[in-house]
């Protein structure tokens, strides 16, 4: 639950503005980076990707009011470019729906883009010295910790004079964080462990990535 | 749970007059419920949206029950920040969350996801794809989910008593949806290539032009060698793989005999490390764009090859990849669907089609480019008899009487095969045997070493030469009831004094034989 569940509504214009305005810069250094891509290749696995943090987040675990967000695993998968291109979809479905509102959608998009990076260089670092299990499941607890940290700050600081009472709203959340992230980062850590015997090719360090950017592009050959 | 299908579901099959309503003023009165409910200041103004998003829902005809569902979660979130309001402005906050949130739920419960994010303004095309073929993976990945996290549970993967191992199994499953979405991107991917997206317009090459003659051969196949990424290698040796024009070849093989590494060969997907491989005398991996249009595929699994949010955005695909121009383009999609029975389809959603149903749209969408060589994976998997049928009379029709070369790969031979000009039998990656149907299907060794199945019709053939009679072996129905008719000295059928009609549907029998297929 590290993005933000915010309703229309309740944010003051000027940080919904930034958080678009930061949205669009990012979105447009992302179509640059996949610019040279095969967009026959990227757009399907985009598209994916997509559909399954789709899928993750439209599911609640259990009684608990929380989902997978699986933004981390995109990162993985996708590398940090074409991750940024599948949460700003996913991120308008969602919205679409009430699942957090429309005029968030740039903050969320921020927040869903910087855990899909985050998550990428923690599990690429990660790997060096760790089974790929293990490197997953410790890049998605310390990513969702700093990206759910980063969202309550950015809502106390948005909300700062209003008649907002973050006392109320954080002791809601946390438990909710704590469990999520714990959840998350065995099933993270489950997929990648999975994939890493059956494609490696999936997550030798955002293979999937790396094509995207370009250095499989054209090859049509290797399918 | 966000039932994201639900919502379609309503969207695609509604039919009030909202839903009628021109998509510009569904948009126009869900913004002004957004921009409404931000903008109150004061809660009887802030009731305002709700009670107007809750009226047109109910306009709508979204049944109250689901308003309810549907709304249910964006007035959980909304309520979790109204408490930590001061506790006079709770209501305010909650007023102008759920009003939002309705206004949109309005716009979707009338708008399906397609045909909302093929009309927005301001979005990049490519922005507009990846929305499109997110809303088809969804729902794809939606059943293999489903279906991974029964098979887990089943197995005792899922169980909320052992949560890590819980979660360990929920990842197991997710893992298995990564794959299947992987794959089907793969397959979307090179069935959009196949169609021409990203790829130049005109026509074919001067090179691939040159050649077109009756009885000319136009692929060919020697013993190539390929490599996966896993390293696996796959070779394809044995006899040549020759393609003539104007013929019907048939590609038969049990699963994993080499037959679908075969096909991506021929497309120019694979490019083999050892041997030859030429269609139309080019090789596909280096001409790819040359040698794709003048060649249809249907794939295996088609649900990955229909990519466009409407039944005739979809089979126009090719041809706006190609440049033609938009009335072209219409009326190519037009004739071609009312030749292969499906205009009354053109306005639907894709994934709410059935089985036959998509087969003709993935074979419309290969043949709307008018190809020389049609290639098909399986065409008759998974259908009923009549839609087999069907098809099956569509390939001949195409074949005899417009002269396009095919090519069809199957794991069995069935009633179709004696229409074949030509069958290729494929084991372990070798080809095993060639010829004309009645001297393949007739060599039951040759089937059986294959690990095909012998033909019932052949069996019962082959069972009463044995016992002496003076039978020709054939795998043909109707042939085969002609020669025990001759046999047993019966007289011959007359017209109306058949079987019933309905025993014919497997294959494309004449009209009028009395034979029932499934003897």
């Amino acid at each position: 639950m590290s993005h933000l569940h915010v309703p229309d509504g309740i944010l003051p214009g000027w940080v919904l503005a930034a958080g678009y305005v930061a949205a669009a810069l990012l979105l447009a250094v992302a179509a640059w980076r996949v610019r040279r891509a095969d967009w026959g290749r990227l757009a399907p696995r985009l598209a994916a990707m997509s559909a399954l943090m789709l899928l993750a987040m439209s599911v609640p675990l259990g009684v608990l009011p929380y989902h997978l967000n699986l933004t981390i695993l995109a990162g993985i998968l996708l590398g940090p470019a074409p991750s940024v291109l599948a949460v700003a979809c996913v991120g308008l479905f969602l919205a679409l729906v009430g699942h957090g509102g429309i005029t968030v959608l740039g903050l969320n998009t921020v927040l869903l883009a910087g855990e899909a990076a985050l998550g990428w260089v923690l599990f690429g670092v990660g790997r060096r010295f760790l089974a790929p299990a293990v490197a997953a499941a410790l890049a998605t607890a310390v990513t969702l910790v700093v990206a759910a940290a980063a969202a309550v700050a950015m809502l106390v600081v948005s909300l700062g004079g209003s008649d907002f009472i973050p006392g109320r709203f954080v002791p809601l959340t946390l438990p909710l964080l704590a469990i999520g992230t714990v959840v998350e980062s065995a099933v993270v850590a489950a997929v990648v462990g999975l994939l890493a015997r059956v494609r490696p090719d999936l997550v030798a360090g955002g293979a999937g990535g790396e094509e995207a950017r370009g250095k499989g592009a054209g090859g049509k050959a290797d399918a | 749970m966000l039932d994201l299908a639900y919502i379609d579901h309503l969207a695609c099959n509604g039919r009030s007059f909202l839903h009628r309503a021109p998509l510009a003023l569904r948009i126009v009165l869900a913004a002004l419920l957004v921009g409404g409910a931000v903008a109150a200041r004061g809660l009887p103004w802030a009731l305002v949206p709700p009670a107007a998003g809750l009226a047109l829902l109910l306009a709508a005809r979204v049944p109250l029950p689901s308003v309810v569902g549907l709304a249910a979660y964006p007035a959980l979130l909304s309520a979790l920040f109204a408490v930590s309001w001061r506790p006079a402005l709770a209501p305010l906050v909650f007023c102008r969350a759920i009003g939002a949130a309705l206004g949109l739920l309005f716009l979707l419960t009338t708008t399906p996801y397609p045909a909302l994010f093929s009309r927005l303004p301001l979005l990049p095309p490519r922005a507009r794809e990846i929305l499109l073929l997110t809303y088809r993976s969804f729902f794809a990945l939606l059943e293999r989910c489903l279906d991974a996290a029964r098979a887990v549970r089943w197995r005792g993967g899922l169980s909320w008593r052992a949560p890590l191992a819980g979660a360990r199994g929920l990842g197991v499953a997710l893992a298995g949806a990564v794959l299947a979405g992987w794959d089907g991107a793969e397959a979307t991917y090179r069935a959009v290539a196949m169609r021409g997206h990203g790829t130049g317009t005109g026509t074919a090459s001067g090179e691939a032009a040159g050649a077109s003659c009756a009885g000319e051969e136009i692929a060919r196949v020697s013993c190539i060698r390929h490599f996966y990424p896993d390293r696996t290698e796959v070779a394809i040796c044995g006899l040549d793989f020759v393609l003539y024009r104007g013929e019907l070849a048939m590609l038969l093989g049990p699963n994993g005999a080499g037959k679908t590494t075969l096909f991506l060969h021929l497309t120019g997907f694979l490019r083999p490390a050892e041997g030859l491989v030429r269609v139309f005398g080019l090789e596909p991996a280096r001409h790819f764009d040359a040698v794709r249009r003048r060649m249809g595929v249907m794939f295996q699994d088609v649900a990955t090859q229909i990519v466009g949010p409407t039944v005739r955005d979809d089979i126009g695909f090719g041809p706006r990849a190609a440049g033609w121009p938009k009335d072209r383009v219409a009326a190519a999609v037009e004739s071609l669907a009312g030749r292969l029975g499906i205009r009354h389809l053109l306005h639907k959603v894709p994934h709410y089609l059935s089985g036959g149903e998509m087969k003709r749209v993935a074979l419309a969408g290969a043949l709307v480019m008018e190809p020389e060589l049609l290639l098909l994976d399986e065409p008759f998997s998974g259908l009923d008899p009549r839609a087999r049928a069907e098809i099956a009379a569509l390939l001949l029709d195409l074949n005899r009487a417009r002269g396009v070369t095919v090519l069809i790969a199957g794991h069995e031979a069935d009633a179709f095969s004696p229409h074949a000009d030509r069958i290729y039998v494929m084991s372990c990656g070798r080809i095993a045997g060639v010829g004309r149907p009645a001297e393949v299907l007739a060599d039951g060794d040759l089937l059986r070493g294959a690990g095909l199945d012998v033909p019932p019709v052949l069996k019962l053939i082959g069972d009463l030469r044995a016992r002496g009679a003076k039978l020709d072996p054939t795998c043909d129905p109707v042939a085969a009831a002609d020669q025990l008719a001759r046999l047993l000295r019966l007289p011959a059928v007359g017209a109306g004094g058949g079987a019933d009609e309905a025993h014919h549907a497997p294959g494309p029998v004449p009209a009028g034989s009395s034979i029932p297929q499934d003897q």
